[in-house]
């Protein structure tokens, strides 16, 4: 009886994905996020709904716990969706454990599970999207250098690391790979050990102005999210070293895209949350359809820079809340 | 073994007071031995040496004939040695049982605690010591104040202590309670166990100790036994003054009524009670623990409320619903509790004197910093606070002295009518007679006095009319020229005179 | 027993009591702050210039004005775990007050008086409800943390006016303005503290609430206050965090409230109430700061400078209980 359900399923999809008339149960696809207090995983939203949006027949419930700590929520969040039987189910798990008993009864069911952005510990998913921050990482550091070389200075001296928080899983990527980046690409620059700011703006204000100012021989600075970027951004603007000091900072958000204009961030890595969501939806549409899905996506992270940000695609990344269809 | 405790030539001095000066003080088995003196006379100061609470500067000291060096409590307790505190030192919240075996519940075969087990070796004892109407499984905090006094009490009997200190144990306590408080001490006794006995009342040193050693200044004035001694002889060993002199005092003419108190009601715990107070006298309160006259003193002074009745101050009727009003309508009130009601006893002397002054010396909310240490050395002076400085906390203060400090605080507030609920609980006698002395003047200058006291001597000696309450009922109004001991007991037990 | 000794025994626990220096605490810490310097300025060249000092006047300013108010509530035997939402709520709203072009000296005063409201609704569970300060201010930190992310849309408010920007940013005579304000507030509660009829019912409800109540002390306005005023000092906070930062931001302020009780407890409060400064706040605030400035500076290892601040906790309330008991026992 599953069995027939989910081809049936299968064939309105593809009835749909071609264009078909006679489909009447559009196929829903809910989409768990880590949590909604967050401009990122809103992004994903957005590239999940826009999807739904351009494709007539799908439809996206979203549902996520409200902040990251709640680990349990989630869980539940999931269980009860499992539960309610949707086509197909998108999800960032928080933990990479904790979801595990029900993504498999999911699978089991025969309900496609597309994971997004964190990896959980089992075989039995349909798909995995995520962004390779350790290549994030490497990225930053390789723009760093192409940075310095290009203001003609000397690739010596010190660069500096504040991290958001310590013990985090993506932020540990980000950082191990702008370390081996920067040993490949500039061995002579000295990497600082890193400092931790709690995810506190103000800390990551205080951070960087001793950093700064008990460092003459800083070169470079890479800040690993958004208020780390937020932070050294203002203080190298206060102090007027935006071009003594490459700063380089990871994700988005307003206050990045303004320090990136106004020259005192020199790039930014940013992923593609939009990606993730709209991805997403679609491997789990095709999923459906029978197609054969890689394990293992990676939705890429890109640098933009004062002079591609105004570009339609890397304007896309910048300010993916943006492209949410009306 | 000769003797519990021998201890020679102690001395200890604190900043500006030297509090035991080589003071000598032997513990004989199967002894009480009471230890009297006036307030600083270093009785505190010696037992907290003994018990480990203190070190000693000099001087040296055996417990069972092992000698002394480094004392703490606990080893104190290891030495099988127990005191008995005023204020109770047990864990409210937790049952009777559960502070008896504090720590070392018995436990069952799995390592669980055997509850059964504990309550009823609790309850077996509790019946020996004559104590059967305590619930071993009842909360602490759900006893009376005096049923928790004699259950600290029981507890170093059942810890098998054999040197125990009872430090002013009757305070709390009704005269029946006393009575099983002195079959306890006997029995301690003729078990060969030493007790010391710490005591404001002579009659009870007469009538449960041995022998006596009297403290003066930190000094040892005299050990021998009580029989070769009697009260008015001991009190003047003790401050140079006889019993006799201390209750009289000079007794103002009452002029018009000050506080008329008409069908005062709260049920259930007490009811239609109605007296008045005049200025320039001394009215007492009469009753046992639990009587309600606690009760009576905090509804007129607004801090509970009551069910009806009428209460007047110099004719005019008032009711409050807080205690601000009636101390700006010239009320004083002085708690039988005095630490945690009447004091507050991390902050300092001056600050303590000026509680109920301040709303008077801080025009728009800013303090009149001179008038509050004005007001602070005036009473320090007049009272006779002794205190290195008005700046001291007044946890650091004596019993005598704090209780001063209450007076001042009441006096400071221009109070007319002072209502004293045990005026001279935990005082010694050196203070209680200086807290008398102060009564006299204030009657001399037209304030009304309104006294609980549980103790008789002191409230025939010092009240010009008794009314005596049982059971939250008046019984009686008995006028000062009718005082009879006998009369007034059996009126607060319920009995016609 | 030395002079020194004696002198300490006398004068501590009343002077304490009045709520002004306490000598034994104050020096200790004055030694502390001292030894700090000398050994910073040692080792690192960077340290005692005046633009790091400015800077870490700056950084110490924000939890110091918290600690003052938090203060004021732990003397009164209670705590205040919602000072750092306030911080984060007094920021959002003053910045979409500006947003919607209020004038900031519109804006700035009627932002702290809603982080005063917050407060008495703090003090009106306290009072009213009889719900423990911890557990009351514990429900009004996640009340609040969640009004912020609604309002704010969980994103920072970006874009407010120049000029308000400049008033955490600005100096005078070479003195960092917000140290300058924070200053102000020290003042201000060393005289609530010391002269006023307030501060003294805050000594002596901390003290014993029965006692104050006897005593004729109305409970309900001083506990209104005491929290009332707590509150406003963390949106003065929030406000000026908001101004260094540029933006309202709405996770601004998490764990402060730990900071601000940190710093109150190292310069001599207690949790049990009836103890603690101005100046010892004050103190305590600078060395907590001092050390994580310092560890910046000489790039010590960030997860053993935080080892030596809770280590610094415990050994500055440490001392001072050993120190108090030495003094009982004699």
């Amino acid at each position: 009886m599953r069995k027939f359900i989910v081809g049936l399923c299968a064939a309105t999809a593809l009835a749909l994905v071609t264009g078909s008339a006679f489909a009447k149960d559009p196929i829903e696809v809910a989409v768990i996020i880590k949590a909604t207090n967050s401009e990122f995983w809103q992004a994903v939203l957005v590239g999940a709904q826009n999807y739904a949006k351009e494709h007539e027949g799908v439809t996206v419930t979203t549902n996520g716990p409200p902040s990251e700590a709640d680990i349990d929520q989630q869980v539940s969040i999931l269980e009860d969706t499992v539960s309610r039987g949707p086509a197909g189910i998108v999800i960032s798990s928080t933990s990479s454990e904790a979801t595990v008993p029900a993504i498999e009864r999911a699978m089991d069911q025969g309900i496609p599970v597309v994971t997004i952005d964190n990896r959980v510990k089992t075989d039995k998913v349909t798909s995995f999207l995520a962004t390779d921050n350790v290549a994030g990482g490497k990225m930053a550091a390789k723009q760093m250098v192409e940075e310095l070389k290009a203001a003609g200075k000397p690739l010596t001296g010190k660069v500096a690391l504040i991290s958001s928080m310590a013990g985090v899983q993506v932020l540990i990527d980000r950082d191990s790979g702008f370390e081996q980046g920067l040993k490949e690409y500039a061995p002579d620059l000295t990497l600082m050990p890193a400092r931790y700011v709690n995810n506190d703006i103000f800390t990551a204000v205080n951070t960087a102005q001793d950093l700064v100012l008990s460092n003459p021989d800083l070169v470079g600075v890479f800040a690993d999210n958004n208020t780390t970027g937020s932070g050294v951004a203002k203080v190298l603007g206060e102090t007027g070293k935006q071009d003594a000091i490459v700063a380089i900072a990871f994700d988005s958000d307003p206050q990045e895209v303004e320090a990136l204009r106004a020259g005192t961030l020199k790039a930014l890595v940013v992923q593609d949350p939009y990606g993730m969501g709209y991805k997403g939806v679609d491997s789990v549409v095709k999923a459906l359809a029978g197609e054969k899905l890689p394990a293992y996506v990676d939705t890429g992270a890109s640098i933009v820079t004062k002079a591609n940000m105004e570009e339609e695609a890397y304007k896309n990344l910048l300010d993916p809340l943006g492209r949410a269809i009306k | 073994m000769a003797e519990l405790i021998a201890a020679s030539g102690i001395s200890k001095a604190f900043p500006g007071v030297r509090a035991l000066d080589q003071v000598d003080f032997v513990l004989k088995p199967g002894e009480v031995h009471a230890l009297v003196g006036e307030n600083g006379a270093g009785k505190s100061t010696l037992i907290k040496i003994l018990m480990g609470v203190y070190r000693r500067d000099s001087g040296s000291f055996t417990v069972k004939g092992r000698d002394i060096h480094d004392f703490s409590p606990q080893a104190a307790q290891a030495s099988g040695m127990a005191a008995v505190y005023q204020d109770i030192s047990l864990a409210r919240t937790l049952t009777v049982g559960e502070n008896f075996f504090l720590g070392h519940m018995p436990t069952g075969r799995w390592g669980t605690i055997d509850w059964t087990a504990a309550y009823d070796r609790c309850g077996a004892l509790l019946r020996e010591l004559g104590l059967d109407d305590i619930d071993p499984r009842a909360p602490l905090s759900s006893l009376s104040v005096a049923k928790q006094e004699m259950v600290a009490i029981a507890k170093p009997v059942f810890e098998n202590a054999d040197i125990l200190v009872f430090d002013e144990p009757t305070a709390l306590l009704a005269a029946e309670e006393t009575e099983l408080l002195f079959s306890i001490i006997r029995r301690l006794k003729a078990e060969g166990k030493g007790i010391i006995y710490i005591s404001h009342r002579m009659e009870e040193i007469f009538a449960i100790c041995d022998s006596v050693t009297v403290l003066k200044d930190g000094r040892h004035v005299r050990t021998m036994p009580v029989a070769d001694t009697n009260p008015d002889d001991l009190v003047r060993l003790m401050v140079g003054r006889s019993m006799e002199d201390m209750y009289t005092i000079k007794r103002a003419r009452p002029g018009e009524v000050a506080l008329k108190v008409d069908g005062l009601t709260r049920e259930p715990r007490f009811r239609d009670i109605s007296f008045d107070v005049r200025h320039g006298e001394i009215f007492g309160l009469f009753g046992l623990v639990g009587s309600g006259r606690t009760e009576i003193m905090r509804a007129i002074f607004g801090a509970d409320a009551f069910d009806r009745g009428e209460i007047h101050l110099d004719g005019k009727p008032v009711r409050f619903t807080h205690p601000s009003q009636a101390i700006a309508a010239g009320i004083g009130f002085m708690s039988e509790d005095r630490k945690n009601q009447s004091i507050a006893l991390p902050l300092s002397v001056r600050t303590n004197i000026n509680l109920a002054h301040y709303p008077a010396i801080s025009p728009f909310g800013v303090i009149d910093r001179t008038a509050e240490r004005d007001a602070a050395r005036t009473y320090v002076d007049r009272l006779a606070i002794k205190t290195p400085s008005d700046a001291v906390a007044i946890r650091n203060l004596s019993g005598g002295n704090q209780q001063k400090v209450v007076l001042g605080k009441n006096l400071a507030a221009k109070s007319r009518i002072l209502v004293c609920d045990e005026p001279t609980i935990g005082v010694d006698v050196g203070a209680k007679s200086e807290i008398y002395k102060i009564f006299e003047k204030l009657t001399e200058g037209g304030v009304a006095i309104l006294m609980v006291s549980s103790y008789l001597p002191e409230i025939m000696g010092l009240a010009d009319r008794i009314l005596v309450i049982y059971e939250g009922r008046p019984m009686a109004i008995v006028d000062r020229s009718d005082f009879d001991e006998e009369k007034l007991v059996r009126l607060a037990s319920g009995l016609q005179a | 027993m030395t002079v020194a000794d004696k002198l300490e025994i006398a004068a501590r626990p009343g002077i304490a009591a009045l709520g002004r220096f306490r000598i034994g605490t104050s020096a200790t810490l004055m030694a502390i702050v001292v030894v700090l310097f000398a050994f910073l300025s040692m080792t690192s060249a960077v340290f005692p210039t005046p633009e790091n000092l400015s800077n870490l006047l700056r950084q110490t300013s924000i939890n110091g004005i918290i600690a003052l108010g938090m203060l004021m509530v732990i003397i009164t035997a209670g705590i205040d775990l919602s000072v750092g939402a306030v911080v984060a709520i007094a920021g959002i709203v003053n910045a979409l007050m500006l947003q919607a072009g209020v004038s900031m000296w519109l804006s700035i005063p009627l932002t702290i008086l809603i982080g005063a409201s917050i407060g008495v609704f703090n003090g009106i569970l306290v009072h009213e409800v009889s719900i423990t300060p911890f557990i009351a201010t514990l429900g009004t930190l996640t009340i609040v943390r969640g009004l912020v992310m609604i309002m704010s849309g969980a994103r920072m408010v970006a874009n407010l006016p120049k000029e308000f920007g400049q008033i955490a940013s600005g100096s005078v005579f070479g003195i960092p303005s917000m140290f300058i304000i924070w200053m102000v507030l020290f003042a201000v509660t060393v005289f609530l503290l010391n002269y006023t009829q307030l501060g003294r019912n805050f000594f002596i409800i901390g003290s014993s609430r029965e006692v104050a109540r006897l005593s004729g002390i109305r409970l309900r306005p001083n506990i209104y206050a005491v929290y009332g005023l707590s509150s406003a000092y963390a949106a003065l906070a929030g406000i000026l965090l908001s101004s260094r930062l540029s933006m309202g931001v709405p996770t601004a302020g998490i764990s402060y409230e730990l900071d601000a009780i940190a710093a109150v407890v190292i310069g001599g409060g207690s949790l049990f109430g009836a103890a603690g400064s101005a100046i010892g706040a004050v103190l305590g605030a600078i060395i907590m700061q001092t050390i994580r400035n310092g560890g910046n500076l000489l790039g010590i290892d960030p997860f053993a400078l935080q080892v030596i601040i809770g280590a610094l906790i415990l050994i500055a309330v440490g001392i001072d209980q050993i120190r108090v008991r030495k003094a009982e026992k004699g």
